[in-house]
C-alpha cells in the first residue's frame, strides 16, 4: 500500500465513533436505555478509493453514512475530512463542508422534495453555494442531467412523473452537481429493480473515475459491493468485525460472520457446490449486545474464551483486518 | 382551467337550489306570521289578513315555492317585507362590510396562525412552543360571542384604546375589535394544525435532503417544508371561511356591525322572509365561490394536481 501518502490514506479518518440513541420511558422521560446503533467504529477511507460498507439492515450502516456527513451529531467519537475536524467544519463552515463531502439517499421516492422540478432539485444546491451563476445554472443543470443520462427536455418536470431509476439519477445529479470530493452512496441501488440496478452501478462507478471521487459505497448486497469496492467493510451490531481489499476479502474471508455473508451469495453457476453456512438465530438486540464478542451468539466455531471478552480488530497483513480470536 | 371553473359555477347551482329549498322549509314551519308583526300589537283581524293577501302569503306552499323560485331565476330577490326596500339593494349596500371584516379577520387568522405554527414547529417543545399550544387550546375553546364582549370590555370600555362599537366614518380603528375577534379561532386552529403538518414534513427523507444539501435552515423550512405542509393547511383555511361566515353573523350583533350577518338576524326576528332568504342565498354563494378558490390554489401548492377536463 505504498501508492499512498499519508494524507491521503487518511483522507476520511472515523474514529471510535458511537451513536447512542436513549430509550425514553415513563413520565419523566428518563433515558431506560440505549440503543447502541454504532459502537465504537474506526476506519480510513483513502483518497480516490471506494470502501464498501456492509452489513445486514439495522447493523448501523447508515447511521455512519449520516454521522460521517454531520447529518446526525455522534454520541461520540470524531470524523476527519483531512485532519480537519467535521462537526466543527459543520459549526463553522457548513457550505463549505456540504461542497466537499455529499450523500445519495437510498430511496429515490421519499428523497426528492415533491413540488419542485428537477431543474430546482438538481440546481438549488450549487446556486445557493456559489457553484454556478444564476444566468448559467439552467445550462449547468442540462449539462448535469446529460451526465447521468436524463434528458434535458425533462427538466421541468416534477419527481413523479420520472421512473425510480430516472430519480435515482437526479438523486445523482442532485450530488455530481455540487461537485464534491466524497459522496456517500447510502444503498444508492436497493431500492430498484435489478435490471436498472447495474445501470446506476455503471454510472457511479464512471461518474468515479472522471470526477476522481472517493466513495463510502453502504450496501446490504455483497454482489454490488464486490462490483464497485476497491476495500470491504463488513458491519454486524454497529462494530466492525472485518475491513481489507476487495481480492483478500472475497478469496479468503477470516471472521466467521463473512463468511456466512458469502457463502450466501448466490452463484451464477448451478453446477457449483454450495458450503452455505446457515447461521442460527436473529441479530441480537443492538439495546443489549452480547457480552464478550458481539458474535458469540450465532457463532458456528464459538468457544468458551468469546462469550467473556471482545476481540479486537487486528492486522492480518496486506491492510486485512478482523477482529476474531480464532483467524486461521 | 377556464373549463374546470366554469364547471365547479354550475356545481353550485344545485346546492344553492337545495340551500334555499332547506331555508323555505324552515320559514314555513317555524311559529311567528310576518303579517302579524307587521300589523302590530293591536292588528285587526282584517288588517292582517289584507297583508297577508299583499305578500301572498295566503297562496298554497307550493305555488309560493314555485313563484320565489320563478322570481329567483330572473335575480329577484323580492321586496322586504319591513320596508319595502329590495332585497338585492339591501344586501349590496350591506355585503362590502361583511367582506372587509371577514378578510381581515382571515388576515388575522393566517398571518398570525401560520407564523407562530411555523416558529413552534420549528422550536417544537420551546417556552414558545408551549405557551403558542397553551394560548391556542383556549383560543379554540372560546365562543365567538364571549371573546367578542370580552375584548369589547378590556380594550373599549377598561383600557379606552379603541372605540366600542359601530363603524364610525369608516375608520381603520373600528375594524380592530371585530375582526380580532372573529380572527381568534381560526387563528388559534391554524396556528395548531400548522404546527403538526411542519412537524410531519419535517420528518420527511427530502427535507434530510435538503439539509444535506447545505441549505439554510431557514431556506429549508420556508422553502422546503412549508410548502409541501400547505395543502391540509388551505384545506382548513377554506372551510374556515364557513366558520367565519357564521361567526360574522355573532360579531356584527356584538359590535352592531352593518352587515349581511347583522341583516340576517335582524330578517329572523321580523320573520321578514325574502330577507332571511336573500342573506342565506349569499352567504352560501360566498362560501362556494370562497371553496372555489381553494380548489384551484391546491394546484399551485401541489403540482401533481391538474384541472384536466376529465
Amino acid at each position: 500500500m505504498t501508492k499512498y501518502s499519508d494524507a491521503d490514506e487518511k483522507y476520511i479518518e472515523v474514529s471510535d465513533l458511537k451513536q447512542y440513541y436513549p430509550i425514553r420511558r415513563g413520565v419523566f422521560r428518563r433515558a431506560a436505555g440505549y440503543v447502541k446503533a454504532v459502537d465504537g467504529v474506526s476506519f480510513n477511507i483513502r483518497r480516490g478509493e471506494t470502501l464498501g460498507l456492509v452489513g445486514e439492515s439495522g447493523c448501523g450502516k447508515t447511521t455512519i453514512g449520516r454521522t460521517i456527513l454531520h447529518l446526525i451529531k455522534p454520541t461520540s467519537g470524531d470524523v476527519k475530512l483531512m485532519g480537519e475536524d467535521v462537526g466543527r467544519l459543520a459549526r463553522d463552515d457548513n457550505a463549505s463542508l456540504r461542497r466537499r463531502m455529499q450523500i445519495i439517499f437510498q430511496d429515490p421516492y421519499g428523497s426528492l422534495n415533491p413540488k419542485m422540478t428537477a431543474q430546482d432539485i438538481i440546481g438549488e444546491a450549487p446556486r445557493y453555494h456559489g457553484v454556478v451563476s444564476r444566468r448559467e445554472t439552467a445550462a449547468y443543470v442540462c449539462d448535469m442531467m446529460e451526465r447521468v443520462g436524463l434528458r434535458p427536455e425533462s427538466r421541468a418536470k416534477y419527481p413523479h412523473e420520472f421512473s425510480g431509476g430516472q430519480r435515482q439519477r437526479i438523486g445523482i445529479a442532485r450530488v455530481l452537481a455540487m461537485k464534491p470530493e466524497f459522496v456517500v452512496c447510502d444503498e444508492p441501488v436497493s431500492a430498484l429493480d435489478v435490471s436498472i440496478q447495474s445501470q446506476v452501478l455503471n454510472l457511479l462507478a464512471d461518474l468515479r473515475d472522471e470526477f476522481s471521487l472517493t466513495y463510502l459505497f453502504i450496501s446490504h448486497d455483497l454482489s454490488v459491493v464486490r462490483h464497485i469496492s476497491d476495500r470491504v467493510a463488513v458491519l454486524y451490531l454497529g462494530r466492525l468485525v472485518e475491513m481489507a481489499p476487495k481480492e483478500n476479502f472475497f478469496a479468503r474471508p477470516f471472521h466467521p460472520y463473512s463468511r456466512a455473508l458469502i457463502s450466501a451469495i448466490p452463484s451464477t453457476n448451478p453446477d457449483a457446490k454450495k458450503n452455505r453456512i446457515v447461521l442460527e438465530g436473529d441479530v441480537p438486540s443492538p439495546i443489549n449486545p452480547p457480552r464478550g464478542c458481539i458474535f458469540s451468539t450465532r457463532c458456528p466455531q464459538v468457544r468458551p474464551m468469546c462469550v467473556e471478552k471482545s476481540p479486537e480488530m487486528t492486522d492480518r497483513g496486506d491492510g486485512h483486518l478482523a477482529a476474531c480470536f480464532f483467524l486461521d | 382551467m377556464f373549463a374546470y371553473i366554469v364547471r365547479k359555477m354550475l356545481y353550485t347551482i344545485p346546492v344553492v337550489w337545495g340551500v334555499i329549498t332547506v331555508v323555505f322549509i324552515l320559514m314555513a314551519v317555524v311559529p311567528g306570521d310576518p303579517a302579524r308583526i307587521m300589523a302590530g300589537q293591536r292588528g285587526d283581524p282584517a288588517t292582517i289578513a289584507k297583508i297577508r293577501h299583499d305578500l301572498g302569503l295566503d297562496l298554497p306552499m307550493m305555488s309560493q315555492y314555485t313563484k320565489f323560485l320563478g322570481e329567483l331565476a330572473r335575480g329577484d330577490l323580492g321586496m322586504s317585507y319591513r320596508n319595502n326596500e329590495k332585497v338585492s339593494s339591501a344586501i349590496a349596500t350591506r355585503f362590502a362590510a361583511t367582506m372587509r371584516l371577514t378578510l381581515w379577520a382571515m388576515v388575522i387568522a393566517v398571518v398570525l396562525g401560520i407564523t407562530t405554527g411555523i416558529i413552534s414547529a420549528a422550536k417544537q417543545y420551546s417556552a414558545f412552543d408551549y405557551a403558542v399550544m397553551f394560548i391556542s387550546v383556549s383560543g379554540v375553546s372560546a365562543p365567538v360571542f364571549w371573546v367578542g364582549l370580552l375584548l369589547l370590555l378590556v380594550f373599549a370600555y377598561s383600557l379606552g384604546w379603541v372605540p366600542g362599537i359601530g363603524v364610525g366614518e369608516g375608520q381603520w380603528i373600528y375594524l380592530a375589535l371585530p375582526a380580532l375577534t372573529l380572527g381568534v379561532r381560526p387563528a388559534a386552529l391554524l396556528a395548531r394544525l400548522t404546527r403538526s403538518c411542519m412537524l410531519e414534513v419535517m420528518t420527511q427523507d427530502y427535507i434530510r435532503t435538503a439539509r444535506a444539501k447545505g441549505v439554510s435552515e431557514r431556506l429549508v423550512i420556508i422553502k422546503h417544508a412549508l410548502k409541501n405542509a400547505m395543502i391540509p393547511i388551505i384545506t382548513i383555511i377554506g372551510t374556515q371561511v364557513a366558520d367565519l361566515l357564521s361567526g360574522a353573523v355573532l360579531t356584527e350583533s356584538i359590535f352592531a356591525w352593518p352587515g349581511v350577518g347583522r341583516l340576517a338576524v335582524e330578517a329572523l326576528r321580523n320573520r321578514d322572509f325574502p330577507m332571511i332568504r336573500g342573506t342565506v342565498i349569499v352567504l352560501a354563494v360566498t362560501f362556494l365561490v370562497a371553496n372555489l378558490i381553494v380548489d384551484l390554489s391546491y394546484g399551485f401548492f401541489d403540482p401533481r394536481i391538474r384541472y384536466e377536463d376529465r
